[in-house]
């Protein structure tokens, strides 16, 4: 991606209430994929909140030849799986149904079990025979960059393995271990989507889940496999997970109906929806990652722009203090009536509470490029709760002036 | 109510375009990727790598190497926080008016935040202002299977907390779908997002030497390329050992392929490609005025 030309500007929010003229019109209707508040919550501030107090604009050109589009939500794609096994599971010797050569298989001791080392463990295959598996301790993973706890030791069955049964031992294992198992060369793999890469608190989301089979010369690529289950898990950043059953659909995937609750805590950072499936004998797990918002704010529905300046004001209400920004793209019109993206711009402030605010968005600040003219259009307008770390709403169509 | 913040005081941050073209004022950061450092300069990057770029400022004074804790989310006060204030003191200290970012792994995605959130922190703005350009060596831009397998299985439990113990955010976030949500909403300069204010500029690291054999492997350091040639099998057929080409070409354009340009033709590993390794300083100095 290329700029067509770098236009910085910071523009100081003392003129804001100045910074328009024209009348106020309403935000266009809300279109499939948009997501609006229905009603507001207040909310406490984090605990560790130490968000900026300086209202702050800032906008820059884009090149109109770069088109731009909004993300399908993330496709997680899987060949591994893993699962927690005490020591007991290890000294019997733990089954890891393999399908394919060269596998990895990475064994991690939770807090007071026992570190393993390469002489403690053995893996059999199928036909019960040490399989002379490689392996490689944490240090040397620390050394690639790959910062596994201490302990995790990391095994390769070879080129030369074989799909099958496989069995971890070790007489030395105490305590509990994460296992897991990665197939490179297996021509099995779930995928796995969420309806969205975010959401509200309260709101609700679909999961799919389908087992796909690539390069057997039986079976077309990307063929649903047969005999397909699981069930899922709904995590929250803090920990707290939720069991979610997962429904088979007749074009052989797995699908589940998702509920965020409304009580979404305030750690930062992403949920998670965790799919564990298996067919035939065959184990994948996948992971998708999404945003959820607490409303504490929203668009109020009306903005002011000014086709002359390309200022747009945005009005907002609150429910809670926060520090909260306006982003979004001007599109511009070209001789032959096509709209382009233009100019990007943001505006945040910090607002003490419950009421009713305004951001400006100084697209003026973005040389227009030559060519390039009214009507504009807003789009991709969000809303951003920046002390909490929260994309509140967002309309891929908002205005047009 | 109308916001306070709508009737407050000026802020006096009404900065007009600048451009700052003055070679005296080049000055070039290094930002390093995941962890906690107090001596980037040792421990991360060695010195070998630092004293050959800055042979190509005009004051060789004028670079300073970044000391944050990217082990946390990238818009935290002691990742993206710490970077602005280092990087706003440095600007201000040595007067700097054309700045290059030289930044590895990780360290792509913090410095990210910073373009795509340009009114996050009243510091932001004049860092992008003064930013001529971003450098970004095998950025995890589409993050890395790796956090991932570092991550799975660890589940919360009250009585312990997190399984492996190992809350570390800047490898949560490294996820590849954490990072393709923050993509997607947080970040810009990945496919169909808005282009970031600043060039960014990719170097892309896509094989891994470890044949104890080859004198090529030990550039950097041997034990940590076995340790490459074993983590990439999670990944796909052009990877650096940590990342995959896709993910380190996933925002801003590539600059170049490692065997483009390197000596001999050799492939970047994710250690080489923050080492003095097959000329990589050498293009990075050279390339510090263009």
């Amino acid at each position: 991606m290329t700029m067509h030309s770098t236009l910085l500007a910071v523009a100081a929010l003392a003129i804001l209430s100045t910074a328009t003229t024209g009348a106020a019109q309403p935000l266009r209707a809300a279109a499939a994929g948009d997501q609006i508040p229905a009603t507001l919550v207040a909310a406490p501030l984090p605990i560790d909140d130490e968000s900026e107090q300086v209202p702050l604009a800032f906008a820059w050109a884009l090149d109109p030849a770069q088109p731009l589009h909004a993300p399908a939500p993330h496709a997680a794609i899987s060949r591994s799986y893993w699962q927690q096994v005490d020591a007991a599971e290890l000294q019997r010797g733990l089954a890891l149904p393999l399908t394919a050569p060269d596998a990895v298989i990475q064994l991690s001791p939770a807090p007071g079990a026992r570190a393993l080392s390469a002489g403690s463990l053995q893996l059999r295959d199928p036909a019960g025979r040490s399989s002379g598996a490689r392996s490689v301790d944490a240090r040397v993973l620390h050394d690639a960059g790959m910062p596994v706890g201490d302990g995790t030791r990391m095994l390769r069955t070879g080129a030369a393995s074989t799909a099958g049964i496989y069995r971890l031992h070790s007489r030395q294992a105490r305590g509990r271990y994460v296992v897991q198992v990665l197939e490179p060369n297996s021509p099995l793999w779930l995928e796995v989507q969420a309806s969205h890469s975010r959401v509200l608190a309260g709101g609700s989301m679909q999961l799919q889940a389908r087992l796909r089979q690539d390069g057997a010369s039986s079976l077309q690529a990307g063929t649903p496999r047969s005999g397909f289950g699981g069930h899922a898990l709904l995590v929250a950043p803090d920990g707290r997970s939720w069991p979610q059953q997962l429904r088979p659909i007749p074009d052989g995937s797995l699908r589940a109906q998702v509920r965020i609750p409304a009580d979404v805590g305030n750690t930062q950072g992403l949920w998670e929806l965790q799919v564990f499936a298996q067919a035939d004998g065959v184990l994948r797990d996948g992971t998708v990652a999404f945003a959820v918002a607490l409303p504490t704010a929203r668009l109020s529905g009306q903005a002011t722009a000014d086709p002359t300046s390309r200022r747009v004001s945005v009005s907002l209400q609150m429910a809670a203090a926060g520090r909260y920004e306006a982003r979004g793209t001007l599109y511009a019109s070209t001789a032959d009536g096509q709209l382009k993206p233009v100019a990007q711009a943001h505006a945040a402030a910090w607002f003490e509470g419950p009421g009713q605010g305004t951001l400006v968005l100084p697209f003026d600040q973005a040389a227009l490029p030559a060519g390039f003219g009214p009507p504009y259009e807003l789009r991709d307008l969000q809303l951003q709760d920046q002390s909490r770390m929260a994309p509140i709403e967002s309309r891929a169509a908002a205005l047009r002036f | 109510m109308h916001s306070t913040a709508l009737r407050s005081t000026a802020l006096a941050l009404l900065v007009g375009l600048q451009p700052a073209q003055a070679a005296d004022g080049l000055g070039v950061a290094f930002v390093h990727g995941t962890g906690a450092h107090t001596n980037a300069l040792r421990d991360y990057w060695q010195p070998a790598i630092i004293d050959s770029v800055r042979q190509g400022l005009p004051d060789r004074r004028n670079y300073v190497v970044i000391n944050c804790d990217f082990n946390q989310y990238m818009w935290k006060p002691k990742a993206a926080g710490c970077l602005a204030g280092q990087l706003s003191g440095f600007i201000e200290s040595r007067g700097i008016t054309r700045l290059v970012v030289i930044t590895h792994s990780n360290g792509g995605n913090v410095v990210r935040w910073i373009l795509s959130n340009p009114t996050y922190d009243r510091r932001y703005p004049k860092i992008i202002q003064t930013l001529h350009k971003v450098t970004a060596l095998a950025p995890s831009s589409a993050g890395t299977p790796l956090a991932d397998a570092v991550i799975n299985g660890s589940t919360f439990e009250t009585l312990l907390g997190w399984l492996l113990g190992l809350r570390n955010d800047a490898v949560r976030q490294q996820q590849v779908g954490h990072m393709a949500t923050y993509n997607a909403q947080n970040l810009y300069g990945t496919g169909g997002r808005p282009a970031l204010p600043t060039p960014f500029r990719v170097v892309v690291g896509s094989d891994v030497d470890s044949a104890p054999t080859d004198a090529d492997s030990y550039c950097g350091g041997y034990a940590a390329n076995l340790g490459l040639e074993f983590t990439r099998n999670w990944l796909s057929s052009c990877s650096d050992g940590f990342l995959d080409c896709s993910s380190q070409k996933a925002a801003g354009t590539v600059w170049f392929t490692d065997t483009a340009r390197t000596h001999g033709a050799e492939p970047l590993s994710h250690n080489q490609s923050r080492r003095a390794c097959f000329g990589l300083g050498t293009l990075l100095r050279n390339d510090l005025t263009q």
